[in-house]
């Protein structure tokens, strides 16, 4: 592994990345809110986008979610996955934010990728986008609706411009068992490897989340999951230890998030990943002072004692505990973030990388 | 297994690390250096420390109710699989040692020749399992480290051998499915990457070390699942030799590890309580994630040599490294390569026909044996 490859496990950028993080500007999320070019997520104007593809002949059955039951109707499905995987090379990115990597989809000609929450980060942050042709782009980050782990950037290079983009597809019109193409990134850019396929089916479909047994790693999350027309229906967020729990944001999320996340607004937390840093404080005290530790907790780890008064966590000023705890609360596990704090009058700073809450611990 | 306990053990690893100066073994701390310049842009009270973050990151709730039963590898898509697949399965062959499986392995000659992977044979005995049922000693003829594949030959005439096909192409998005020596898959997967290089990674034994108050390396601690826990080596044990090689100090030890393959077997000398052992230890590749607790779970089993190789393609089929080493095959029954690793949860890797063909081709002659078919091929 070189070091200029840091990899975003599906749900946290941990990890053994030694790209010194930080290194980007970091502009205030207010100072980004110009309204974006397109006013809404692009409706089903049928074959918009470029990878839409028509069905084989004699896959009707299959297509509802069947099982390929003769030789021909292997060979039909096999047909289709392979003209689908040749389309959706183009329009799947690498997505490097901070310290993590993961994978995007561009769906529209101006450029706006969709992305998981946890690698498009905070809003009005600069992104590097890597193109399947190894082309590498600028782009900037807008909202994410973190409880559903859904993210948006878009490309602000126009030399480049119309981009290739994914024909969009509904989650609701989906089907237990219906046959899917996923792509993405896995373990991050690697330079002689386009984007890599898997196929698997939808075993499971919730309003918030489907799963498959299209098997993802770190890295792939963001990484778009393609229907057998090519149409694009959800994006990948996080995975189990089976090969078969396999989770993805249906696409339909996105088009219900969609004003909000373009107009950076970020909001909610995935359940089971609460950032901490592990730290305690009492919200009436005029200063963030720090009264208890969580022994071995990404506090402790980086040398925070008790007594010691926070004065800005990730370039933002701290002036009260439950200005720290909101600000925590904007930060994704994994995160790595600079803290700047007082110890007996004399200013130090230490380096954190969010962890996630106990659900199982009591406050 | 008791997962938190190795997050915590890890953890004190890495503290251990910071603090002594203690590297892993050997690669791992070329990374490391990496981190720690990072780190010194900072003047940080008590330093810092990466952190693991716990395994619940991976451990979502699955409500498994109403998850249905229909995956790729329903019952019915195997079925229509079998159709594709033909003959094959007769041409594969389980490569067992008295206890186990482990490898799969190909019929490349029907005088008994077969061929499988190499650093899977990890054994005192060999043998074959045929598709009938029967089962022959078998003894390694020859094998051919780039690719990591062994010629193997049992006592034995009329075997069934695999039929390659001149072109042996595979698309990206189509099927492939890996036989055993029954006649239904154990396992299908889609190509995912066409044909490119893997270079290879570190080899790596599977420890953490110290310098020892004399002469070696001290293990202060054994990464489960590596090739020295495997071994035997215990944390406390003081590693003095490699082979041939007199290790004097934790450096040298890394220094000759860097130059070694992984997949390899090495013969580690040590002194435990004052006495002399010597075990036998695989190198495995650092790709593994063997110093990740988490990534050891996601990622599950993976074969000791998983890279560097010249040419391979990718697939999503799911494997164990002791289902690697046999035919894959697209649907239309054609052989189109053998399965050489299984790299991780999304990764397994197949060397292509065309490169396989001319290697095995070149191993027979090496091994004189007289290849039949080709004779019977050029009197024709």
């Amino acid at each position: 592994m070189t070091p200029a490859i840091c990899v975003a496990w599906l749900l946290s950028s941990l990890l053994l990345s030694s790209v010194p993080s930080g290194s980007f500007a970091q502009e205030s999320a207010t100072t980004t809110l110009q309204k974006p070019v397109s006013p809404s997520i692009p409706t089903q104007e049928k074959q918009s986008g470029s990878t839409f593809v028509s069905f084989e002949t004699g896959l009707e059955r299959i297509a509802r979610g069947g099982e390929p039951s003769t030789l021909a109707e292997l060979q039909a499905l096999e047909k289709q996955q392979e003209k689908v995987a040749s389309q959706i090379n183009k329009v799947t990115v690498n997505v490097q934010q901070s310290s993590a990597q993961g994978s995007g989809v561009i769906i529209t000609p101006d450029g706006f990728v969709l992305t998981a929450a946890h690698v498009a980060g905070r809003p009005g942050r600069t992104a590097i986008v890597k193109l399947s042709d190894g082309r590498t782009v600028k782009a900037k980050t807008l909202g994410t609706n973190r409880g559903m782990d859904a993210g948006l950037l878009q490309i602000t290079d126009k030399n480049g411009a119309p981009w290739p983009h994914a024909t969009l597809g509904e989650s609701k019109d989906l089907r237990l068992g219906q046959w899917l193409i996923a792509a993405g990134h896995p373990g991050g850019w690697i330079s002689d490897r386009p984007a890599v396929i898997r196929v698997g089916r939808v075993l499971q479909i919730m309003k918030s989340t489907l799963v498959t047994d299209c098997a993802l790693i770190g890295g792939d999350s963001g990484g778009p999951l393609f229907d057998l027309n090519g149409r694009l229906i959800g994006i990948h967020s996080r995975i189990g230890t089976e090969t078969t729990d396999n989770m993805h944001v249906p696409i339909d999320v996105y088009r219900d998030s969609w004003d909000r996340m373009a107009q950076s607004q970020s909001w909610g937390t995935l359940p089971g990943f609460t950032p901490m840093i592990g730290v305690e404080g009492s919200a009436s005290s005029a200063r963030a002072e720090v009264t208890s530790i969580a022994e071995s907790g990404p506090a402790a780890r980086s040398g925070i004692r008790p007594g010691d008064i926070i004065l800005s966590y990730d370039g933002n000023s701290i002036s009260s505990f439950t200005e720290l705890q909101r600000a925590v609360e904007e930060s994704l596990p994994g995160d790595r973030v600079e803290i700047r704090y007082e110890r007996l009058g004399e200013l130090m700073r230490a380096r954190i990388i969010v962890g996630i809450a106990d659900p199982q611990s009591a406050k | 297994m008791n997962a938190r306990r190795i997050v915590q053990l890890l953890i004190a690893g890495y503290f251990g690390a910071v603090f002594f100066g203690m590297v892993v073994c050997p690669l791992y701390n070329s990374m490391w250096i990496d981190r720690s310049k990072t780190e010194d842009q900072f003047v940080l009270p008590g330093r810092l420390v990466q952190e693991t973050l716990p395994q619940t990151s991976y451990r979502p709730n699955f409500d498994y109710l109403g998850r249905s039963p229909k995956l790729r590898s329903h019952t019915a898509v195997m079925k229509s699989f079998e159709q594709a697949i033909g003959e094959t399965w007769k041409s594969t062959v389980q490569v067992v040692s008295t206890k186990h499986q482990l490898a799969l392995g190909l019929i490349v000659q029907s005088d008994g020749w077969i061929v499988t992977k190499a650093s899977q044979l990890v054994a005192d005995e060999l043998a074959c399992r045929l598709s009938d049922g029967s089962r022959f000693p078998a003894t390694i003829m020859h094998v051919n480290h780039e690719l990591d594949l062994a010629l193997l030959k049992v006592n034995r005439a009329n075997l069934p051998a695999i039929q390659w096909q001149e072109s042996g192409d595979v698309h990206v998005g189509g099927w492939l499915a890996t036989t055993s020596a029954s006649k239904s898959p154990i396992g299908i997967g889609v190509v995912s990457v066409g044909p490119r290089k893997i270079p290879p990674s570190q080899a790596v034994l599977g420890v953490r070390l110290q310098d020892a108050e004399k002469e070696g390396a001290l293990v202060s601690e054994v990464v489960e699942g590596g090739g020295a826990e495997k071994a035997g080596v215990e944390e406390g044990d003081v590693i003095v030799a490699l082979d041939s090689f007199l290790v004097n100090n934790k450096e040298a030890l890394i220094r000759k590890v860097q130059t070694l393959r992984a997949g390899q077997l090495v013969t580690i000398g040590l002194t435990r309580n004052n006495s002399s052992i010597t075990l036998t230890a695989q190198l495995m590749d650092l790709s593994a994630n063997l110093f990740d607790p988490t990534e050891m779970e996601v990622n599950g089993t993976v074969s000791a040599r998983a890279s560097g190789f010249a040419k391979v393609f990718q697939h999503d089929t799911i494997l164990a490294p002791h289902q690697c080493g046999g035919p894959i095959v697209d649907t239309h029954g054609r052989v189109v390569g053998i399965n050489i690793a299984r790299a991780g949860r999304v990764t397994s890797y197949a060397i292509p026909a065309d490169v396989v063909v001319p290697a095995i081709r070149e191993m027979l002659v090496l091994t004189n044996s007289r290849p039949v078919a080709e004779e019977a091929k050029t009197s024709q």
